[in-house]
C-alpha cells in the first residue's frame, strides 16, 4: 500500500506527527499535536492511498513545520517530496526515508538503524546524541546530498553519516565509533573523539591530533585512538 | 536609611548598598543608573487603551488560553516567586517557558549538561585564589564591583589582597580589564576554542600536538601559559560572552571546562561564567526544580519537555512555532534577530514590565508592575547562585510581578 | 474534615500493636479518642487492609541547590514522565525528581515526612524556596557544619559554650533542625587539592582534627537539648577501609554516651574493609554489633541495581568518583563553610564492588537493632527513594533475595565478601514499621509522627494488604502503592493516585542560647564573606508553612 498525505491548510504553530509506515487505521487515527492540541492526523492532513504492494508513505506539499517525522520507524519508505521538518527519523532502526528538499535540525537523532537520504540541505545535528545522553547515532546511514550545519555525529557510536557538500562547525565530536564522510569542508573535526574515523575534504585540525602518515591521530586529550583522513572533494 | 540593600542590576548582586531618601550608597554607575529615576508606563493597555489591571490581566488570560503554543519569556530580572508562578502558568496553558539565558549563558548549561562544571563561589576567588583569570569577559565595565569585592582586589583570608594574586586576562582587544591584568593575551577572535584545547594538550603532556602558532599564541606562549596556570595553588577562571557568543558557543565552554577538569588533577581550579542580569540564575533553577529543565522548555503535551533550539524563544519564533508571546521583563524587540521580531509583530504580545522598551510598541496588551529590589521584594540568586532577598525599599501604586502572576494564574 | 479508618488491621510499634484490628478516628489534623470526634464526615473501609503511620525518609537530598544542579545537568532523566499536568501537577524525573514528583511519589508509598539532609547555610533560602515546592509531605533540612571555619575554631579551642552558640546562630540562619556533619575537615582539605585520612589528622590551616569537631558538635548538641543530635557522613567514605574510620567514630560517640547523640548516615558507604577495590568486603558484621551496643542510630544508605547520580558535600569524594567514572562531574566550593560535588554513576549487578555495596547495606538492615536503623538509599546516592519498598522486601524475604541474587546475576564475588547469603534472618513487618516509622521519629525527635498515638498527627497511610498474611510474591505490590494515603488528617492518595494536592509544613528548631558571646568572631568571620552578616540566612516569613520546634 502507498499512502499519500497532504496538509489539508497552513498551520498556526507546528504540527508533531511521528508518521511511520503502518496500517490505515492506525495512520488515520494517529494523534498528532497542533501545539497543545491533540487532534488526529486525518483531521489536520488528506490521506489517500492505493494498494500496489508497497510499504510506502509519500509526503506531498509542505511539511517543514511537521517534527517527528519517521520516529522509531523500523520498516517500510517514507518519501517526503518538498522540505521536512525537526527531528526527521529520530531514534529509527530500519527502513528507509527520502528527502527531495531540505531538512531541519536533529536528522537522524540517535539513530540506530535504517536510512536517510536528503537530497536537499540538512540543518544542524545531524545524526546527534539528544541532550544528556551519553551516546548519538549507533547504527544505519545518513546521506546529505546538500550541506549540513553544525555539530555533526556528536558521540556517534557506529553506522555512517555522508555529506555530499560541506558541514559546519563541529563533525564528530567526542566520537566513540562509526564513520563521517564530508566531502567538502568543515571547522572543527573529531574534538576529543575516542575511536571511528572522519574523512573530510578541508577542515581545521585541532591542536590536540598528530599527524601519521597520510591521517591525524586523535584525540589525545581523551587518549582518543580516532581518525581523520583528509579526501578528495567531489567533483 | 536602609542598609544591606540588594543591587537589582548586575549577576555580581552586590548587598552592601545603602539608602538615604533616594541617594545610594556603593553604587557602581550602572547600579546608579538602575537605581535612578525611569520612564514608567503609566497603566495597564489594551492596544494603547489604558485599562484597569483587572482588564488587562483578564485580556492576557483569554490571550494565552486561546492560543496553540503560547510563548512565555523574560523572567532574568524578576523575582524567583515570580517565576515559580510563571512556569506554573505555561504549565497549566501548555506553552513554552524560555528565559533570557537563551539568549545569552545558554551555552553555559549545554556544556553543563554534557561536561557538568567545577565551579564556586565567588569567597573562593576573595578567600583562596592566588590566580584569576578573565576570559572573554569585562568585569570592568559589565561588572564593575566584580574587582575589588570579589576577585582582584579582594581581601581574602588566605589571598590577602592584590598583591597575592596573579590576573591573566585573555581576550581579542585590550579591554579596560586588561589594564588589571600581570599578564593580558590578545587573542584572535573565534579562536579561544583551539587554544582551550591547545592548552589542555600543553597540561595533558601532548605538546607535540601544538603547531606553531594557535589564535594568535605562539606555541611557546602557549605552553608557557599552561605551566602558569597550572602553578596556582587555587586557581579561577572567569569567563563571558566573548566565549559563548563566539565561534564554539558551547563547545568553548565544554572546552574550558575540560580544562578546568585537567587543571584540577594537579592543583585546584574552579570556573565561574560572568552571568549578566541578577537574577538569570534563578530564572533557570527555578523551572529545574518545578519541571526538571532550566529553559527551552515546552508543555503541550501536559508534561515538560527540553529542547533548546527549538523551544527557545528565537527559534520558536523564527519556525512560526508559537502563536502568541507573554514577555515578563524583558525586550526582545530590541535584542532578538529580525525574523523573530517579524514573527512577534504577528502574533498576540503581552508585556508584563515597569518601564516602556521597543517591545511595548508591539505589544496588545501591557501590564506596568513594581520595580524588583526597589519597589518589590523577593528571591534571587547571584551569579554564582548564592540566594539573596531583594528588599522594597519604596512605596508605589504598581503590582509587583508576584502579584500579576498570582491574578494571571487564577483566570487560567 | 471527621475521618474514622475502621477494621484496619493495625501495626504501631510505639504502642505495642502488631497487627490487630481496630478503629482509628481523626479530627483536625490529629488522631483523637473515639470519643472526641464527634460526627465521622467519612468512613474508610479498611477491612482486610493494614493502618501504619505514614513513613519517614531520615536522609534524602530532595531540596537545594545540589539536587538541582543535578537536575540542570541530567536532561536525559528528568525526561522521564511519572504524570501529567492535570489537576495536580506534571511530575517528572526517573531518579531525579521534580519537587511536585518527589511530594506525590513519597505520599503514594506511603510517606509523609523526608528530611533534607545538607543544606549549606549561605543557599538555604533556595533549599527552602525547594521545600516550599514539594507538595504534601513535611520536611525540614539539615544545616552543614563539618567545614565551617567557626567550627574549626571553636573546637580547635575545645570551647562548648562558643560552639552552642554558633550551633544556635547558625541553626537560626537557616530555619534548619539540626546539625550535619559531612567529612569534617575532608572539605576544607579539598580546597588544597587534598582529603583528610583519619579522624584524627590535624586539618589543613587550623588545629583542631575531624574527631574534635565531631566530639565538641556532639558535646554542644547534647547540652542544648536539640530534637535531632549530630548527623554525620563520615571520613573517608566510600573507600576500602572506612569501615575502621567508621568504628573509631562510633568510639567518639561511646565517650558522650548520650543515647541517639550520632547519627551515622549512609552506614552502608562507609563500612568496607580492604585495601583496594581487589579486597574490598563488608565491615557491616561486627560494625552492627558496635552499633547495637552503642549509642549511635543509622541509616541504611542501600544501593540500587541501576544508574543514578551521587550528590554530596564531600567534594573530595566526588573529585575521586569522577576519575573513576569518567563521567560529568559538577563541584561547589562554597565560601569558607562547605562545597559538594554531584557525578552519574551505575550500580552494576556484576560489578563486585557494587555488588558488596548491595549486599553491606541488606546486611545492615538485617543485623542492626530495628529500634536503630532506618531504611534509607541515601537519596538519589544509592538510588531513588522509590525504590523503599523493593528494600523492604527483600528485607523481609530470604527467598526474595536469593531469587534477587539469581535474577540480577549479582557477582558472586559477596559470597566472599559479605555474609549476606548466610543470613536467614526476615524482618517482620512489626521490625519494618519500626525501620520507617517509629525509629526515624525517635531519632529526629518528632514525638507526634512515627505513631498512631492519641494526639499524633494524622498522618497515616493504609496499605491494600493484610500484614498478618504476607505472601512474599505479593510484599512488594503491596507496598508500592497505598489504599488510602493521610496528611494532616486529609487524604491525599487514594487507590494509588494523588487527589488532593496540599502543602506541608516545615521544622525548625528554635535554640535559646547566648548569641553575644560569639559576636567578635562572626564580625571577623564575615569580613571573609561575599555577603553582609544581615544578608545571611531565612527569615521564618519567607517559608510557606514554618512549625517552630522550641528546646
Amino acid at each position: 500500500m502507498t499512502v499519500i498525505i497532504r496538509p489539508k491548510r497552513e498551520f498556526e504553530v507546528c504540527v508533531e506527527a511521528e508518521i511511520v509506515p503502518t496500517n490505515l487505521n492506525e495512520l488515520k487515527s494517529l494523534k498528532v499535536y497542533l501545539g497543545k492540541q491533540e487532534i488526529s492526523l486525518e483531521e489536520l492532513f488528506e490521506i489517500e492511498y492505493f494498494e500496489d504492494g508497497e510499504e510506502k508513505i509519500i509526503l506531498r506539499g509542505d511539511f517543514s513545520k511537521v517534527k517527528w517525522i519517521g520516529k522509531g520507524m523500523k520498516k517500510g519508505e517514507i518519501i517526503v517530496e518538498g522540505n521536512a521538518g525537526m527531528h526527521l527519523g529520530a531514534f529509527m532502526e530500519g527502513g528507509k526515508i527520502i528527502v527531495k528538499g531540505n531538512c531541519d535540525d536533529w536528522v537522524g537523532g540517535m539513530m540506530k538503524g535504517g536510512e536517510i537520504i536528503i537530497e536537499g540541505n540538512a540543518g544542524n545535528r545531524v545524526g546527534c546524541n539528544y541532550w544528556g545522553e551519553s551516546k548519538g547515532m549507533e547504527g544505519g546511514k545518513i546521506i546529505v546530498k546538500g550541506n549540513a550545519g553544525n555539530y555533526i555525529g556528536e558521540k556517534m557510536k557506529g553506522g555512517e553519516i555522508i555529506i555530499e557538500g560541506n558541514a559546519g562547525d563541529f563533525v564528530g565530536s567526542e566520537m566513540l565509533g562509526g564513520c563521517i564522510t564530508v566531502f567538502g569542508k568543515a571547522g572543527y573535526v573529531g574534538w576529543d573523539m575516542k575511536k571511528g574515523e572522519i574523512r573530510v575534504g578541508e577542515c581545521e585540525i585541532l591542536p590536540s591530533f598528530v599527524k601519521d602518515g597520510d591521517v591525524f591521530k586523535g584525540d589525545l586529550n581523551v587518549k582518543g585512538e580516532g581518525i581523520i583522513k583528509i579526501i578528495k572533494k567531489l567533483a | 536609611m536602609v542598609k544591606d540593600v540588594v543591587c537589582t542590576f548586575c549577576g555580581n548582586a552586590c548587598d552592601d548598598i545603602e539608602f538615604e531618601e533616594e541617594y545610594g550608597v556603593n553604587l557602581c554607575p550602572l547600579g546608579e543608573a538602575k537605581f535612578s529615576k525611569k520612564d514608567r508606563i503609566k497603566a495597564p493597555m489594551i492596544d494603547g487603551k489604558e485599562v484597569t489591571y483587572e482588564e488587562a490581566i483578564e485580556k492576557a488570560a483569554e490571550i494565552l488560553k486561546e492560543a496553540k503554543r503560547p510563548l512565555l519569556y523574560g523572567w532574568s530580572s524578576t523575582v524567583n516567586e515570580a517565576i515559580r508562578l510563571g512556569v506554573i502558568i505555561a504549565e497549566k496553558i501548555g506553552g513554552i517557558y524560555d528565559q533570557c539565558s537563551s539568549v545569552c549563558h545558554a551555552p553555559t548549561t549545554l556544556a553543563m549538561i554534557e561536561q557538568g562544571i567545577v565551579g564556586g563561589t565567588l569567597g573562593q576567588a576573595k578567600n583562596r585564589a592566588d590566580i584569576v583569570v578573565f576570559w572573554g569577559c569585562n568585569p570592568v565595565e559589565a561588572h564593575p564591583r566584580h574587582p575589588t569585592r570579589y576577585s582582584v582586589m579582594a581581601k581574602g583570608f588566605l589571598t590577602k589582597g592584590r598583591l597575592d594574586r596573579k590576573v591573566i586576562v585573555v581576550d581579542v582587544r585590550k579591554t579596560p580589564t586588561a589594564y588589571l591584568a600581570t599578564d593580558f593575551y590578545v587573542v584572535k577572535p573565534n579562536s579561544d576554542f583551539a587554544i582551550f584545547t591547545a592548552l589542555r594538550s600543553a597540561i595533558n603532556g601532548n605538546e607535540n600536538a601544538i603547531p606553531d602558532e594557535v589564535g594568535g599564541l605562539k606555541r611557546d606562549e602557549i605552553i608557557n601559559l599552561a605551566e602558569k596556570l597550572e602553578k596556582a595553588k587555587y586557581g579561577v577562571i572567569f569567563f563571558g560572552l566573548g566565549i559563548t557568543h563566539t565561534r564554539g558557543h558551547e563547545r568553548n565552554v565544554e572546552a574550558v571546562i575540560k580544562l578546568v577538569q585537567d587543571l584540577n588533577r594537579k592543583t585546584r581550579y574552579i570556573l565561574q561564567p560572568m552571568r549578566g542580569h541578577f537574577n538569570v540564575v534563578g530564572s533557570g533553577e527555578v523551572p529545574a526544580w518545578e519541571v526538571g529543565f532550566e529553559y527551552a522548555i515546552d508543555f503541550s503535551r501536559k508534561y515538560a519537555r527540553f529542547s533548546p533550539g527549538e523551544f527557545t524563544a528565537v527559534e520558536a519564533l523564527i519556525r512560526g512555532d508559537c502563536d502568541a508571546a507573554m514577555i515578563v521583563a524583558s525586550d526582545p524587540v530590541a535584542h532578538f534577530p529580525k525574523k523573530a521580531v517579524d514573527r512577534l509583530k504577528e502574533i498576540p504580545v503581552i508585556q508584563i514590565d515597569p518601564h516602556p522598551n521597543l517591545t511595548t510598541k508591539v505589544a496588545n496588551v501591557v501590564i506596568p508592575t513594581a520595580i524588583v529590589g526597589i519597589e518589590a521584594e523577593g528571591t534571587i540568586y547571584r551569579m554564582d547562585g548564592i540566594p539573596l532577598r531583594v528588599k522594597k525599599i519604596r512605596d508605589s501604586k504598581y503590582m509587583s510581578d508576584i502579584e500579576v502572576m498570582e491574578k494571571l494564574l487564577e483566570k487560567i | 474534615m471527621t475521618i474514622m479508618i475502621k477494621n484496619g488491621i493495625v501495626v504501631d510499634p510505639t504502642q505495642n500493636i502488631d497487627g490487630e484490628k481496630m478503629d482509628l478516628f481523626i479530627k483536625n489534623g490529629k488522631l483523637v479518642e473515639e470519643s472526641e470526634a464527634g460526627k465521622v464526615e467519612k468512613v474508610i473501609d479498611a477491612n482486610g487492609m493494614t493502618v501504619v503511620p505514614g513513613g519517614i525518609d531520615i536522609h534524602a537530598h530532595i531540596a537545594g541547590p545540589k539536587i538541582n544542579a543535578g537536575r540542570s545537568m541530567r536532561p536525559e532523566d528528568l525526561k522521564y514522565v511519572r504524570s501529567k499536568s492535570n489537576k495536580t501537577r506534571c511530575a517528572m524525573g526517573k531518579v531525579l525528581l521534580t519537587c511536585p514528583a518527589i511530594g506525590y511519589e513519597y505520599a503514594k508509598m506511603g510517606y509523609t515526612t523526608a528530611i533534607e539532609p545538607a543544606t549549606p547555610t549561605i543557599y538555604s533560602i533556595h533549599t527552602h524556596e525547594e521545600l516550599d515546592s514539594i507538595p504534601i509531605v513535611d520536611k525540614a533540612a539539615l544545616p552543614l557544619f563539618g567545614n565551617w571555619h567557626l567550627t574549626f575554631k571553636f573546637a580547635a579551642e575545645g570551647d562548648v559554650e562558643k560552639m552552642k552558640a554558633f550551633v544556635a546562630w547558625a541553626i537560626d540562619k537557616a530555619k534548619g533542625y539540626g546539625i550535619k556533619i559531612v567529612n569534617p575537615g575532608g572539605v576544607e582539605a579539598w580546597m588544597y587539592g587534598k582529603n583528610v585520612h583519619s579522624i584524627h589528622e590535624l586539618i589543613p590551616g587550623f588545629e583542631a582534627t575531624p574527631a574534635e569537631v565531631l566530639t565538641t558538635l556532639m558535646k554542644a548538641a547534647v547540652e542544648l537539648n536539640l530534637p535531632h543530635k549530630v548527623h554525620v557522613h563520615c571520613n573517608n567514605l566510600g573507600v576500602p577501609g572506612s569501615a575502621e574510620t567508621t568504628a573509631e567514630t562510633i568510639k567518639l560517640a561511646e565517650k558522650i554516651g548520650k543515647e541517639n547523640c550520632l547519627h551515622i548516615t549512609h552506614v552502608q558507604f562507609n563500612s568496607y574493609t580492604g585495601d583496594s577495590w581487589k579486597n574490598i568486603g563488608s565491615g557491616a558484621e561486627e560494625l552492627s554489633k558496635l552499633i547495637n551496643s552503642s549509642p549511635v542510630t543509622v541509616d541504611m544508605g542501600q544501593v540500587i541495581f541501576g544508574h543514578t547520580t551521587t550528590m554530596t558535600a564531600d567534594g573530595p569524594f566526588e573529585f575521586a568518583l569522577f576519575k573513576l567514572a569518567k563521567t560529568k562531574w559538577i563541584n561547589k566550593d562554597v565560601e569558607i563553610e562547605t562545597g559538594g560535588g554531584i557525578v552519574p554513576i551505575t550500580y552494576r549487578a556484576k560489578s563486585p564492588v557494587n555488588a558488596v555495596q548491595w549486599a553491606t547495606s541488606l546486611e545492615f538492615g538485617l543485623l542492626v537493632d530495628p529500634d536503630k536503623i532506618v531504611v534509607s538509599t541515601d537519596y538519589p546516592n544509592g538510588g531513588p527513594f522509590v525504590e523503599y519498598p523493593y528494600i523492604i522486601s527483600l528485607l523481609m524475604s530470604k527467598k526474595l533475595r536469593e531469587n534477587e541474587v539469581k535474577e540480577k546475576n549479582v557477582s558472586n564475588y559477596i559470597e566472599r565478601a559479605t555474609s549476606l547469603l548466610s543470613l536467614d534472618i526476615e524482618r517482620s513487618f512489626y521490625d519494618i514499621v519500626k525501620m520507617t516509622r517509629s525509629t526515624p521519629a525517635k531519632i529526629l525527635g518528632l514525638k507526634n509522627k512515627g505513631t498512631l498515638r492519641i494526639g499524633a498527627d494524622a498522618d497515616i497511610a493504609i496499605y491494600p494488604f493484610n500484614c498478618n498474611e504476607v505472601r512474599d510474591e505479593e510484599l512488594l505490590k503491596s507496598l508500592e502503592r497505598t489504599a488510602y494515603t493521610i496528611k494532616s488528617g486529609e487524604i491525599v492518595v487514594k487507590d494509588g493516585e494523588i487527589v488532593s494536592d496540599i502543602w506541608g509544613k516545615t521544622f525548625w528548631v528554635k535554640v535559646n542560647s547566648e548569641r553575644e558571646i560569639i559576636e567578635e568572631e562572626l564580625n571577623d568571620v564575615f569580613k571573609y564573606y561575599t555577603v553582609s552578616k544581615n544578608n545571611y540566612g531565612v527569615k521564618e516569613e519567607w517559608i510557606r508553612k514554618p512549625e517552630v520546634v522550641k528546646v
